[in-house]
Formats: structure tokens, sequence, C-alpha cells
């Protein structure tokens, strides 16, 4: 359909300056990725009755049915595995949640992008904005156990905002490269979502980093998702954020830029043909 | 001032593992020049346009010829900004609309409504302007209360009148259409192509691919033939329709006596095979039917799907456990 810019020059070349004006001009569209991301979230939810509520319920499942099981086998205290589970899950879900949906975040636009030329970020930032709501719900879950368990904020929970911040940065980056990669590769999609599964416990949410001595609390160390859960998670426990965490993350998050750059350079012009 | 201008475009349409080694049996010599080989002999993508160059000034009325798989729709997909060219320059001036492929660009599950605002948006528009349209819209696709239901419910010319309708009305400076109006009835032809004329009249192009010789010469002056990919011929729109179905009928001939004599010589490549199928089987003292016979050196072409060493393994299997 239309084209959003009046004029367009289409020719091989430039192909790292088309990523960044991509990123842009689709972050200008706001208005069309909000309206994408919301009616894809009412069609999931779509005759049910309870609708987009089931986030909530099904999370807070999760965390009481979690935390009644395992409490048993960790030494911290009740409260504090409880506020545990349930920030960290959030956490762990929205980074595995973007990797996830990155493997789909282009395969599934494949109408649109097919018939009009939009920004490919569009599709991104639409996909980022209802993880983020899923998050933004499943966050209000755990504040209000987190509450309910006698926890009030402190000071060290603004280190919680620059988290937010650098796990924004990371979605549009995780996701941009995922969308390429398994557009092209459609196997990644299969291995990702393998991975992720056992992911999930390799990373402190069933058990606490605390509960580990020696040896494997260092190899807990290697697993990277677990230090963008800490970064989120320990401030709003009230702990100090590890400077190993941030360094890890902070590492993580250039790299991962880096490959959306050279992904992009090499692969963001052949998109079309792949779908 | 809307302008297009093509120089010397080039689209090499890649398969990625859709084609087989086998494809490329049944080439005609025009076809061969097309196809593009890996180093191992496989079809690895098809040159779907081959330095394409043309020009469209303000008040253009393009029409686009040519035979199924002569590049016009690739070609309206570039143009569109969905396909990146592998060479050569394209530049467009103005805004955009282009309606290539009837199922796409909506969201099925959304009412006609929902489609409106999300394809409005997606032009660019704001809000309010596409408020200013919404009536205009609802009018012009004559879909009445069909427009609070899903678009999954309408039927095909339901959905072309909703994508028409939408695509005009936030008046485009280019408008690109591939096989648009077929879908129609007479009514709504008429009336689309009357809209589009108004539309070339304020001085937008209009890019139409169609086989349909009526519709084009209603409504381009000017016409593009493309054949395998290349500009064939440029002129007023009459005179390429008249040298274009000359070429057609000639073509048409000319391929009805070629698959003649291809299914004669397949049908004799087949009965001399189970000729031969039969005389190993009968050497072999055993009854064996021909269709099934095995002759353990694999395909002989007629079959390339069996002709791999899996198949003549199981193959080989069966023909052990049924006591062979």
């Amino acid at each position: 359909m239309t084209q959003a810019l009046p004029t367009r020059r289409a020719a091989p070349g430039r192909e790292l300056a088309g990523f960044f004006s991509d990123l842009a001009a689709g972050l200008r569209m706001t208005d069309l990725w909000r309206t994408f991301a919301w009616d894809e979230m009412q069609q999931r939810y779509r005759r049910s009755m309870l609708g987009v509520l089931w986030i909530v319920i099904a999370y807070a499942i999760f965390v009481g049915g979690v935390s009644i099981i395992f409490s048993g086998f960790s030494r911290q205290d009740g409260a504090f595995f409880v506020m545990h589970v349930a920030i960290g899950y959030a956490a762990f879900t929205f980074i595995t949640g973007n990797i996830v949906d990155g493997c789909q975040v282009f395969v599934g636009a494949r109408a649109w992008i097919h018939s009009i030329a939009l920004p490919h970020s569009i599709h991104v930032y639409r996909s980022i904005c209802r993880s983020i709501f899923t998050f933004a719900l499943q966050f209000v879950v755990a504040l209000a156990i987190m509450i309910a368990a006698g926890w009030r904020p402190t000071l060290t929970g603004l280190w919680v905002l620059p988290a937010i911040a650098v796990f924004l940065l990371n979605a549009v980056a995780i996701q941009y490269l995922m969308g390429l990669i398994s557009a092209r590769f459609r196997d990644i999609t299969h291995l990702v979502t393998s991975i992720t599964r056992l992911l999930l416990f390799v990373t402190p949410i069933l058990w606490t980093r605390f509960d580990l001595r020696g040896v494997r609390s260092t190899i807990a160390d290697f697993n990277p998702v677990a230090h963008y859960v800490e970064i989120f998670r320990a401030p709003l426990m009230n702990l100090d954020p590890r400077p190993l965490s941030w360094a890890v993350v902070l590492v993580l998050t250039g790299l991962i830029w880096l490959g959306a750059i050279i992904a992009a350079a090499r692969m963001r012009r052949r998109l079309a043909y792949w779908l | 001032m809307s302008r297009i201008r093509v120089e010397n475009l080039h689209v090499n349409y890649p398969l990625y593992g859709r084609s087989r080694a086998a494809a490329g049996l049944t080439e005609t010599d025009a076809d061969l020049g097309r196809m593009l080989r890996g180093p191992d002999g496989r079809v690895i993508g098809v040159r779907a346009l081959q330095g394409i160059s043309f020009t469209a000034e303000a008040g253009d009325r393009l029409a686009l010829l040519g035979e199924n798989g002569s590049g016009k729709t690739t070609l309206l997909q570039v143009l569109a900004g969905i396909y990146a060219p592998d060479d050569g320059v394209v530049e467009i001036d103005g805004r955009t609309t282009a309606l290539v492929n009837i199922n796409l660009g909506m969201n099925a599950e959304a009412t006609g409504h929902r489609n409106i605002t999300l394809r409005g948006l997606a032009s660019g528009r704001t809000r309010d302007e596409i408020e200013d349209k919404r009536a205009e819209i609802a009018a012009f696709s004559e879909l009445g209360d069909f427009l609070d239901l899903p678009v999954e419910t309408y039927s095909a010319g339901m959905r072309m009148r909703l994508s028409f309708a939408i695509a005009t009305a936030f008046e485009p400076d280019v408008l690109i259409l591939d096989e648009w109006l077929s879908a129609g009835d007479a009514a709504f032809r008429k009336k689309a192509t009357e809209r589009m004329r108004r539309f070339v009249d304020k001085a937008g192009i209009l890019v139409l691919a169609s086989h349909s010789p009526s519709l084009l010469s209603d409504t381009c002056k000017r016409a593009l033939w493309l054949d395998q990919g290349r500009v064939r011929a440029e002129g007023p729109v009459g005179d390429i329709l008249k040298e274009y179905n000359a070429e057609m009928e000639r073509r048409q001939v000319s391929r009805d006596e070629r698959a003649q004599t291809e299914i004669a010589a397949a049908q004799a490549a087949r009965a001399a095979m189970q000729a031969e199928a039969e005389e190993r089987a009968a050497r072999k003292g055993r009854g064996l039917k021909p269709g099934y016979a095995d002759g353990g050196t694999g395909g002989t072409g007629a079959e390339p799907d069996l002709d791999n060493p899996l198949a003549r393994l199981i193959r080989r299997i069966i023909s052990f456990l049924s006591g062979r």
C-alpha cells in the first residue's frame, strides 16, 4: 500500500545507513505498531471470557504453584523465595520471550511485508510492544505478591530503571537479529524453542544462587540469561546489583547489537524474498 | 510532481531450497537463460527482471503486458518497494500505493472498519485524516454493515472493493495495480475505471498490469510489454496490444505442437521401459506386475523421485521382506 515517504530511491549499497534509518522510520510510526500490537492481543484472547486477565491469572498460578513446591528445596526464607520467583520469572519471560517471538517477528508478518513497503522495524516494535504489555501485567502481579510479603520500596530499587532500559535496548536488537536469521534459516525457531525450555531450569528462578556452593555456583554464572534476571531482580529485593552481572549484560548488549547490525547489513534487503 | 524512473533494473528471484535437482528437464531454450544455477547445477534462482528501463511522468497511464511469468508482478513489487533491486536504480517521486495481492495487506480477523484504520496508518495518515475519509471509503466500497464484520467473512470481490476504496481514497501520487479489477462485477469495474481516470487527471501516475485487453485499452495510454524479464516493446497501448496478441497466437500454436511431440516422446519412452521390465520379470520366471518392476538401477528419468539411495534402500528392504 502506500509508501510513507514521499520520495524513494532503491539501489544496492548503503546497507548500514539503511538499517538505522529503518529503525528510526519505524519508531516514528508509533501509532501504527501500537494499533497492530493491540489488535494482536485482542485476537489472542478473543472469545475467552476473562480475556487479557488470563495473563494475570496464569502468572499468579505459576508463581503460587512453584513457590509451594520449590520453596521446600531452598534454604531461603519463604517470603524471600516467593519474591525471588515472582520477579525473576517475569524478567526471564521478557528476555526469552523476545528471543522466541523474534523468530516469528518477520515470518509472522509475511502478508504485510509482501504488500506494503513499511520499515521492517515496525514489526519488531509491534512484537516488543506486546511483550512489554505482558511484562507489565506480570510485574503488577509480582508487585502485589511482594507487598503482601512485606516488601517496601527502597532507594536501591531505582537500579531497576536502567535495567528496564537495557532490556528494551536488547529487545530491539534481539528481535531484529532473530527475525532475519530465522526467516532465512527456518530451523532456528525449533532450536531456540528447545533451548529456552532448558534455560528455565538452569536460570536461578526455581532455585537461588545462594543455595549453590563452589563449582556449581560458578557454572551458574555462565548462563547469560541469569545475569539479565539478576540486574532486574536484585534491586527490587534490596540487594545491591552484582557488578559482574551488569558487566556481562552490557558486553552482551554490545555484542547482540553488533550481530544485529551485521545481519541487517547483509540480509535486510533480501528479507521479502525469504518469506 | 510524481515521476517514476527505472534504469537497468535487475532482480533475481532466489528459490532457497524450493527447487529440486530435476527441475529444468522441461525447460525450453528461452527459459534456460532465466534459470540461475549453482555450482552443482541446481536451479537456485530465476532471473525475474533483466535490465528493465523506463520512465513515467505525471499523468501517465502505463499498461503492463506480458505472459504469465514474464515479470509483471515482480516489477510491480519492486516499484512498490517490497522487493529490493539486485542492480539498477528505481526512483519514485510521490506517495505510492500498490495493490499487488488481493489477499494481503489486511488483517483478516479484524473488521472492515478496523482495516481502514490500519491501512490508513500504514499509509502514514493521521487518525483525523482517516476519519475524514471513512464515510467516502464506506460509500465507494458499497459494503454497508459488512464493514463491522471481520474481513475473513468477505468474498474476494468484497475484499477487492474495500482495498481499492481505501487505496484510492488517500489519493496517492502513484497507483500500482495488478490484475485487480478482474474480481469485481461489471458495475464496480466501471466505477473503478472512472475513479482511476479522475485520479490520473490530477497528475498522478497509474501502472496497471492485466491480461484483459479491454481494461488496458480503456484505462491506459501507453503500454510496456514484458517478455522473459525484459522490455520487448513500448508504445501506444493500441499498437502494443495488437502486436502482443499476434505474437501470443503464434506462440500458442508452436507450443501446442511442441506439447504434442513431447507427450508422444514421453509415452514412447515409458512403453519401452515397461517392455524392458516385463522382459526382465519374465526372465526371472516370476509374474511381476510391470508397474512394480524393480530395475535395481534406479530411475531412468521418468521417475526422478525414486532415484536416491534412501528410496533404493527402502525398495530393497521391501523386496527382501516380501521374500524375493
